[in-house]
């Protein structure tokens, strides 16, 4: 086929396309709806019996920020690197949030490792919860999922570990709420094993690049 | 985002600039990229007049890009595989943002995969020069068939009744399924199996000059 043809062609094929909304505004979207959905399952799960106790704790209630906002930043870098053109250094954004959220890890860690009494922390993984993990973890992954396959990504290893680094965080602030113990690092490798697993599977053809998005 | 910070953008101005400015063909005087970002806004709105001149005028563009990065072999299949790509992906455009760095991210794509295409190409088609099957031997008759022209044979291809060639460029060339392959063209699995049989039997006639 000729060049001026196929130039024919597509620009008879012109439909109005809906555009994709600025990442921001799409990551607001994402928050607005999975925030409700895990503070739900948070709350079907039973809030921890020391809640008030914890809240009171500044070390606490920055980890949840800091849970948060690295969903939320990590949402924006993925969903921002799925418009052609956007430099890569959009996936630092979640970097400052991440640091304190695991800082938080590191800081429990070390505080238990003092301790003369074993901690939470270090004593191994608390495997009963991963059903739970399971199930906070899977609404927020696949909506962001599907939100990041209306953009077009050539490459889209890094933004699908974005997403995953967004829904893990969010989840570890919802189970935080419910659970006693602290799940956050069998959160972290549940949910890098499943994204990395879909990042293998969805992660090496470019996306959206099959259809349009009329 | 500073556009003039963006490499691509960079190697972009560079083009242009070569070229006095005349990336618009309209002769305006003017950014192109802004006129160009009015004119993808105009057609995500479904206009395709402003569709057809901003792919007609960026198209000589994209043309100089690809040839200087890969060459003028193919230079044409890969221009159209980046006007395919951005008419798949034209929703993704935002017009408050440069066009430039958006275009130029689909063309880098679009010449890295034909890099990629080529080089697994090149290693099927040379299975000889690989350990797994050991050294040429230099020492053996020359095959029947010559070892081939890659420019007789592009030639040949293109030469191919369109059915034909579809199905031996998609089958073979790029090794879709059979599935993919019908899903690309609307052809039924048995009529891409007959057609890339009849492809590869007119190929062989053809690069050999005689029929089998």
């Amino acid at each position: 086929m000729r060049t001026d043809d196929l130039i024919l062609s597509l620009s008879q094929d012109a439909r109005p396309v809906r555009r994709l909304p600025p990442p921001t505004r799409r990551a607001l979207g994402w928050f607005a709806l999975a925030v409700p959905v895990v503070a739900a399952i948070a709350l079907t799960l039973g809030l921890r019996a020391d809640l008030g106790l914890r809240m009171a704790e500044p070390a606490f209630v920055i980890q949840l920020i800091a849970c948060g906002l690295t969903a939320f930043c990590a949402a924006i870098a993925g969903l921002a690197l799925t418009v052609p053109g956007t430099p890569k250094v959009w996936a630092l954004l979640p970097i400052p949030p991440m640091l304190v959220w695991l800082g938080g890890f590191g800081r429990q860690c070390f505080l238990e490792w003092l301790s003369p009494q074993s901690g939470e922390l270090l004593n191994g993984p608390h495997l009963h919860c991963l059903p739970d993990i399971a199930v906070i973890t899977a609404i927020p992954t696949v909506v962001l999922l599907l939100m990041l396959r209306r953009g077009a990504c050539f490459e889209p290893r890094l933004p699908v570990m974005l997403g995953g680094l967004a829904a893990a965080a969010l989840a570890h602030g919802g189970l935080s709420l419910a659970h006693p113990e602290d799940s956050g690092l069998l959160v972290l490798i549940f949910q890098f094993i499943a994204v990395g697993l879909l990042a293998l599977v969805v992660g090496t053809k470019p996306m959206g690049m099959t259809r349009g998005s009329e | 985002m500073d556009i003039a910070a963006n490499p691509p953008f960079e190697a972009l101005s560079g083009l242009i600039e070569s070229k006095g400015g005349q990336a618009v063909t309209s002769g305006e005087q003017r950014e192109p990229g802004t006129a160009w970002g009015a004119l993808m806004a105009a057609a995500q709105d479904g206009d395709g007049a402003a569709y057809g001149r901003l792919l007609a005028e960026i198209t000589p563009m994209l043309r100089r890009i690809v040839r200087r990065r890969w060459g003028d072999t193919d230079c044409e299949d890969i221009v159209q595989e980046v006007l395919i790509s951005l008419h798949r992906v034209r929703h993704t455009y935002d017009p408050q943002r440069p066009f430039m760095p958006w275009l130029m991210a689909i063309a880098q794509f679009r010449v890295a995969d034909a890099a990629r295409k080529s080089a697994r190409r090149n290693i099927h088609e040379r299975p000889e020069w690989s350990f797994e099957f050991g050294l040429p031997d230099v020492a053996a008759d020359e095959p029947d068939e010559p070892q081939g022209d890659p420019q007789l044979l592009r030639r040949a291809i293109a030469n191919l009744p369109e059915g034909q060639r579809r199905a031996v460029e998609l089958l073979k060339l790029e090794e879709r399924s059979l599935k993919e392959a019908a899903v690309e063209t609307g052809m039924s699995v048995g009529a891409l199996k007959v057609a890339v049989h009849r492809g590869l039997k007119a190929l062989r006639a053809a690069m050999t000059g005689k029929e089998r």
